[in-house]
Parts: structure tokens; sequence; C-alpha cells
């Protein structure tokens, strides 16, 4: 709508393109869940979800910037860590939709991160993960710990 | 791609009231796709695929005061539309959510068009509804253009 472009300065973002980054993917299951209403109803230990796992590295073809989204069949968060790996004891920016549409930003914390092998290579087939997350899917206090083999795309 | 600051939007930024929001649940399936598309093999909206989609109109409930539909390729990459103030059938959206290597999506500017929604009116008392329509730069990728038909059900929980 005119309204709605009128006076706006637009700002360039570059769209994706078929870049040779190194993701990997696979299927996660939910071990913990503790939190909140919000939370343990919208949560359960077992249930299961797709993770994409695009680790930060310029050897991967990934820059500084980590990503772990966990998918559902309506709904997904992506937990951003920047300039750092995945790990334990630090922060990360959460984003995400959810199965209602709601927009989701917060930032949340890793509590426990396990990684089999622990350092990557573009090479490697499978790599095995082990996160804990709080405020998950930004829900407050809401701690969710997740395992699962992923695949290298 | 642009970028968009929609007016008065109480969109992102802290976690939003989802459980009282009224969305209808479907899939969408795709007509037409400009060749660009299969640039991103493992989400590729080729003629004929199905996708996952969710319809949050306006006015209803908390959905706030834009419509919002969301659309998920293969349980890889996230396409949320926020179409200002529900505009149709033509205009800009505000696209977030994240590609099919799980980087993140925000605010990213697509032109649609040709967007039609029955009942034009979605009430709360709506059990059924449909949206056809064609978007550029589906699921971020490049000269990707598609048209698609969709099917909604009213989601009670």
């Amino acid at each position: 709508m005119k309204r709605l472009l009128a006076a706006l300065a637009f700002a360039t973002l570059p769209i994706t393109s078929a870049a040779a980054d190194t993701v990997f993917v696979g299927n996660v299951f939910i071990d913990f869940v503790a939190g909140g209403t919000n939370c343990t109803s919208t949560f359960a230990v077992n249930d299961t979800a797709r993770v994409l796992y695009r680790p930060r590295g310029g050897a991967l073809g990934n820059g500084g910037k980590g990503y772990l989204a966990y998918v559902t069949t309506r709904s997904s968060y992506v937990m951003l860590v920047q300039n750092n790996d995945f790990q334990a004891n630090i922060n990360y920016a959460g984003s995400g939709v959810g199965s209602k549409g709601n927009l989701i930003s917060r930032a949340g914390g890793i509590t426990v991160w396990q990684q089999n092998p622990p350092t990557l290579n573009a090479a490697l087939p499978t790599v095995s993960i082990r996160g804990r997350f709080a405020n998950f899917f930004g829900i407050s206090n809401c701690i969710v710990e997740i395992r699962g083999n992923l695949v290298r795309r | 791609m642009l970028r968009l600051a929609l007016s008065a939007l109480a969109l992102v930024l802290g976690f939003s009231a989802a459980k009282a929001a009224v969305v209808w649940q479907g899939e969408a399936v795709i007509d037409t796709s400009t060749g660009q598309c299969s640039a991103e093999q493992s989400i590729a909206p080729a003629q004929g695929r199905v996708l996952r989609t969710v319809l949050r109109p306006l006015n209803l409930s908390d959905n706030g005061a834009n419509t919002t539909i969301t659309f998920i390729a293969n349980q890889t990459a996230m396409f949320a539309m926020v179409l200002d103030r529900g505009a149709m059938p033509s205009g800009v959206a505000a696209v977030f959510g994240h590609d099919a290597s799980g980087v993140i999506k925000a605010n990213v500017g697509v032109p649609y068009s040709n967007f039609i929604q029955s009942p034009a009116v979605i009430a709360t008392s709506t059990a059924e509804a449909t949206l056809q329509g064609r978007i550029e730069n589906f699921l971020y990728i490049e000269g990707c253009t598609v048209t698609f038909r969709a099917a909604y059900t009213k989601r009670n929980d």
C-alpha cells in the first residue's frame, strides 16, 4: 500500500542465494522441560522436531554467526550466537514464528552444550548435539533440552 | 530485498500473547513457479509442492491489526508474511522467519499480488477459508515467483 511505503527509507538486504555454506540437519528429541504453564503446555519430553545447525566458521563457509533452528510442522525458532561457538554459559538471540503466526524475538541462555565431534569441518558426515536452552521459543524461564544426530546436508 | 518499517506494529520484540490468537491452519499447493525457484534444492517450491500454512486474520481476538500468513517449506524454511492492515489483493509484505540454512530473516520486503481470500472478511465463527495469490522472492529465493492456492480449517485450541 502507498500508505505503508510513504516516506520510508529502504535498505537493501541480501536475499538468500545458493551459497556454499555448511549445514547439518536432523531429528531431535526433547529430553527435559521445566518452566511455567506456557512452557510445559507447549513442550513435553519425547517431542520431536527438525533441527538445522549452521555453526559459525569461515572454513565452513558460514561466517561469524552460528544458527540453530528448531522447526516443527507449523512453527520455528532460531537461536543465533554471534562471534562465538555454541557452548554452555553463553547467551543467544532468539527469533521465531509461533504456531499461531506470532512473531518472537527474545534473548536466552545456553546452559548445557555437548557436541561430538567438538571441532567441525566441512567434510564431516554427521555431528551429534545436546543442548539445554533457557527462554526457549521466547517463553520466559522455559528450559528445554534437546538431543539429536545431524547429517551434513 | 527491501526492508520495511511497518506502521505502528506491535510486531517483533518480545513474546506476543499467542494463546489468545485465532488462526486457520491449512496446506498450500504451488501452481506455478519460475525457474529461479530451483536454486534452493532442499525447499524448491516446484509446481505441485505442498506447504503447511497458517492464516492469522486481522482484527480478531488478539490477532492485531495486520494479517499474517506463514508458510513452512519441507519443515526447513519459515516464511511468515505480515500484510499491513491485511492489504489485498496486493502490496509489499514484511516477512520474518529463516531460510533453508537456518539463517534468520527479519522485516524483508516481499511483493505479493492477486491475493483473493474467501470469505473476504473472516470472523471467529468462520469454519473454513481459502486463499490464492502470487508471491515474489518466495522463501527468500531471489527471482522465485510462485502462484498458490491454499485451504484452511479453523484451529480450535
